[in-house]
């Protein structure tokens, strides 16, 4: 019955005739090791085909989308990390195999005549590979696709006469923008996934026409001799010289295809195969670990913020530019950037593509061999140095920290809100109050404020600023209980963590004068004492309202109709008096005295700080030099901060370096809970497959 | 080369055995010609559709409206009078392909106080374009893509090696008005070149 079958297929298609005659082609058994990598070359493809195809069905290009979608499929698809993940990697094992394969025809000495054509395809599979990995770079939007891009291209201007043309055909525009995420997925699928199809087909044509001449030239001349076929045997692998293609080469093939396979997922599971096994829909659905997209596949960085203001500070090529990268640094400024990229790289790649010729002359194979060997320690070498210079730089390791805990903030944010908003995510972390403090802190008050622990010298990372000579008090932990007792400490108040710092004029001011000479008094009194002192200081951190809501109250008993903070004891109230408070700061209703000090009612609360910030002078009677970040009404370009910023700073500073303060209930202002930050401790898989 | 005589002028353009048997003669020329000019004119029209808009961002008017404006950055009173620099965005409309972007950021400066006056410099490298960062330990600005330091008067510093910046930071025409305004002329460079070329 199937044998029926096979003879009607075979007549009408010659399926089997032409199975055989694949089959059955002669190989040189010794050159298995070299005929595997175009097999390798097109496995990967097929690999790179499948997922590309899959993930393309989810992708949608565009600055507003990009990102977003490939969030989503990182972190939504069922195995949408993995996906990305074989996708990125087999692509970066594909330019590997591409210069294996190279490698072993240049040590064979099988580029030359009449395999020059079969050299140079190959040779051209290897700049597809790179041009499908430099144009999928860009497509997830990231900061570092975009800022390493946005460097890429600008290079073309570089180019005389046409390279400012170039530059705007490749980007669709001035600058990269959403037209060029459409071009690059054009050419990520349309030129380059085509062509190394193409390419693959057309190098495996004459590759195999170049091959059967040969062979055949070495049987004719007694060479080589066709083993005898013996019934069963499979392909004669061990005879010496030849050998069948299947099942032998093809055996040797579908090895190296699943070591090859091995090698992509462990890359994609974050160099840890267990890692495959222990996200299974089951563990995520009982909530036992976090989604694994966050931590597993390629990491997906923050996204994309095309304002000129964004630094590029943790974008860098992948490991295939890196010896490019390093040689264009090494030698920067000693030719122009045109030499440099364009004249110095072709030449030297020039070279491989004449070594058909170069061959043929007399030591010709040697020179092109020890060629080959220079480039490829000089490469190897430089992206050494590459990798070693960024492990000791300390702004790109700042960067690279920042990197990563913006993209868990968004992770975060998201989760907390059940999916992105319709602006997306750049936008979403523009409004995040977590994510913009640190900046509009560096940004606008890092110059006069520390914000770093005393007590930690060491402790460094985006939210920490230090100064050698600071111009003002340092806000970390601002407004804590501790924060605020500090301020009724002779010794702390002086120091330079509050009035202490640089050209103080508070240090002659009247609270300096009052913590030093009137205080210890007061506390001495035996009526009044530390006691009286502690309940203020809880009182104003309660003030704060970080830890509940004080809404006013008729006094307990209370004389007339006085209302108090919710919460607040009668004693409390006093000591506000008691103590001489209010001689200058105002408190709610208690406004005995002179009014000099700021006033205390919601003291460290978001409106009180906004307030400040907003326009201190206003506060502050003798305010030092702090400058007013939203004096105006909103829209005036006179605001250094708008309404929006300000609410964000003042939320920062409020819980920025305590997290574990607040109580999320109560606190109205935000949506975020403060959900323990695990840094990740996955190494980044960068990409480098075995070099 | 015997055969080719041979070859009946009825077969023309069929049953070529190698390539030295191409078929010549006038009559195959024409033909040959003709076949090969009907099939251009048959493609042609989706090749200049296609090479058309593809060449749109080239053949169509920059957006350069923003290039030589003035714009109000900041006012003095927020500059730190020791000199620190501070980054301010220059906001203004673009076009990203279809869609209209109100006030967005679309360059950015770094501005310095010098007593009463100041002074502003393109914050992109003139190298390869990446922002320039202030680095507040070493006080001096960095490129973080490829290593150029600048002092902060914006000139290169050329240890450890040369300079990958072919040039010192672009400084911007700045004034500072009676109000105390810090108006910025907001220009590009063009990358990679010894000498301040404006950019559009």
């Amino acid at each position: 019955m199937i044998s029926k079958f096979l003879q009607w297929l075979e007549d009408r298609t010659g399926l089997l005739t032409l199975l055989n005659a694949v089959g059955n082609r002669r190989w040189a058994a010794f050159l298995m090791d070299m005929k595997m990598w175009p097999a390798i070359m097109a496995f990967l493809f097929v690999v790179q085909a499948v997922t590309g195809f899959i993930l393309w069905m989810h992708y949608s290009p565009g600055t507003q989308s990009a990102y977003e979608s490939v969030f989503y499929i990182q972190n939504t698809l069922w195995g949408g990390w993995l996906l990305r993940g074989i996708h990125h990697f087999s692509a970066q094992c594909l330019v590997a195999s591409a210069i294996f394969y190279l490698l072993r025809i240049l040590f064979m000495g099988a580029y030359k005549a009449p395999r020059e054509v079969v050299f140079w395809l190959a040779m051209l599979l290897f700049f597809f590979g790179l041009g499908a990995c430099l144009t999928g770079d860009l497509l997830p939007w990231t900061q570092n696709g975009y800022g390493a891009t946005q460097v890429r291209v600008k290079y073309l201007t570089q180019i005389p006469v046409v390279g400012q043309m170039l530059y705007e055909l490749a980007v669709g525009g001035e600058t990269v923008n959403n037209l060029t995420l459409t071009r690059f997925l054009a050419l990520h699928i349309g030129v380059f996934a085509a062509g190394l199809l193409g390419l693959l087909v057309v190098h495996g044509i004459c590759d195999a026409r170049a091959e059967r001449r040969w062979l055949n030239e070495k049987l004719k001349s007694g060479e080589f001799q066709v083993p005898e076929q013996k019934a069963n045997s499979c392909g004669g692998c061990r005879s010496t010289k030849i050998a069948r293609w299947w099942s032998c080469q093809a055996a040797v093939n579908a090895l190296a295809c699943s070591v090859m396979m091995l090698v992509v997922l462990y890359l994609a599971s974050g160099r840890n195969f267990s890692n495959l096994f222990v996200y299974s829909p089951q563990t995520l659905e009982s909530g036992e670990v976090m989604n694994p997209g966050q931590y597993l596949g390629v990491p997906l960085g923050p996204p994309a913020d095309t304002s000129p203001t964004t630094s590029f500070g943790s974008a860098r090529p992948e490991w295939t530019f890196r010896g490019l990268y390093q040689y264009a640094l090494n030698f920067a400024g000693k030719f122009s950037e045109f030499i440099l990229i364009f004249i110095i790289p072709s030449f030297l790649v020039g070279i491989f593509f004449l070594m058909p010729f170069i061959g043929q002359l007399k030591y010709g194979h040697l020179f092109n061999l020890g060629y080959t060997v220079f480039l490829g320690v000089a490469l190897v070498t430089l992206t050494m140095t590459s990798y070693r210079n960024d492990a000791n730089d300390e702004n790109y390791q700042l960067a690279k920290q920042e990197e990563k805990a913006t993209a868990s903030r968004l992770f975060e944010l998201v989760s907390e809100r059940g999916g992105l908003t319709p602006n997306g995510a750049l936008a979403m972390l523009l409004s995040d109050w977590k994510t913009q403090g640190p900046k509009l802190f560096a940004a606008h008050c890092a110059t006069c404020h520390p914000y770093a622990p005393a007590t930690d010298a060491e402790a460094t990372g985006p939210g920490i600023f230090r100064m050698e000579e600071s111009m003002a008090p340092n806000l970390y932990s601002y407004p804590s209980r501790e924060w605020i007792a500090g301020w009724f400490d002779k010794d702390t108040i002086r120091s330079p963590e509050y009035y202490g710092y640089k050209d103080s004029p508070l240090m002659k001011g009247g609270m300096v004068e009052y913590v030093r000479d009137t205080l210890p008094e007061f506390l001495a009194d035996e009526d009044l004492g530390e006691a009286g002192l502690e309940r203020i200081i809880d009182a104003l951190y309660a003030e704060s309202q970080l830890s509940a809501p004080r809404p006013l109250v008729p006094m307990p008993d209370g004389e007339e109709d006085e209302t108090i903070p919710a919460g607040m004891d009668e004693d409390t109230w006093f000591a506000f008096q008691d103590y001489g408070c209010t001689g200058c700061h105002p408190f709610y209703s208690l406004q005995d005295g002179t009014g000099s000090g700021p006033d205390l009612t919601l003291y460290g609360s978001l409106e009180w700080t906004k307030k400040v910030l907003a326009d201190p002078a206003k506060e502050f009677s003798r305010n030092d030099r702090m400058l007013a970040y939203h004096a105006e009404a909103e829209g005036s370009d006179k605001n250094l901060m708008t309404a929006a910023e300000l609410e964000m700073l003042a939320t920062w500073l409020r819980k920025g370096a305590e997290p574990q303060v607040l109580d999320v209930a109560v606190t109205v202002e935000t949506e975020a809970t403060e959900s323990a930050e695990e840094e990740s401790g996955e190494d980044e898989a960068e990409g480098e497959a075995e070099e | 080369m015997e055969k080719k005589n041979q070859t009946p002028e009825t077969s023309c353009c069929c049953s070529v055995q190698s390539v030295a048997e191409l078929p010549v003669g006038r009559r195959c020329f024409l033909a040959q010609a003709g076949t090969v000019a009907l099939s251009a004119a048959a493609i042609a029209p989706a090749v200049v559709a296609a090479t058309t808009s593809v060449l749109t961002p080239i053949a169509t008017k920059k957006e350069g409206s923003s290039e030589g404006k003035m714009y109000r950055v900041t006012s003095l009173d927020q500059l730190s009078e020791d000199g620190t620099p501070a980054m301010f965005a220059i906001k203004d409309n673009r076009m990203d392909g279809w869609t209209k972007y109100e006030n967005i950021s679309i360059g950015a400066v770094w501005v310095r106080r010098t007593g009463d006056g100041v002074t502003a410099f393109q914050a992109l490298c003139p190298h390869a374009g990446c922002p320039i960062m202030y680095d507040e330990k070493t006080n001096q600005f960095y490129c973080p893509c490829h290593a150029a330091l600048f002092t902060l008067d914006g000139v290169r510093t050329e240890l450890p090696s040369p300079s990958p910046s072919p040039r010192d930071m672009d400084t911007l025409e700045a004034t500072v008005e009676a109000d105390g305004s810090v108006l910025v002329k907001f220009q590009r460079f063009k990358e990679g070149t010894a000498s301040k070329i404006v950019e559009g």
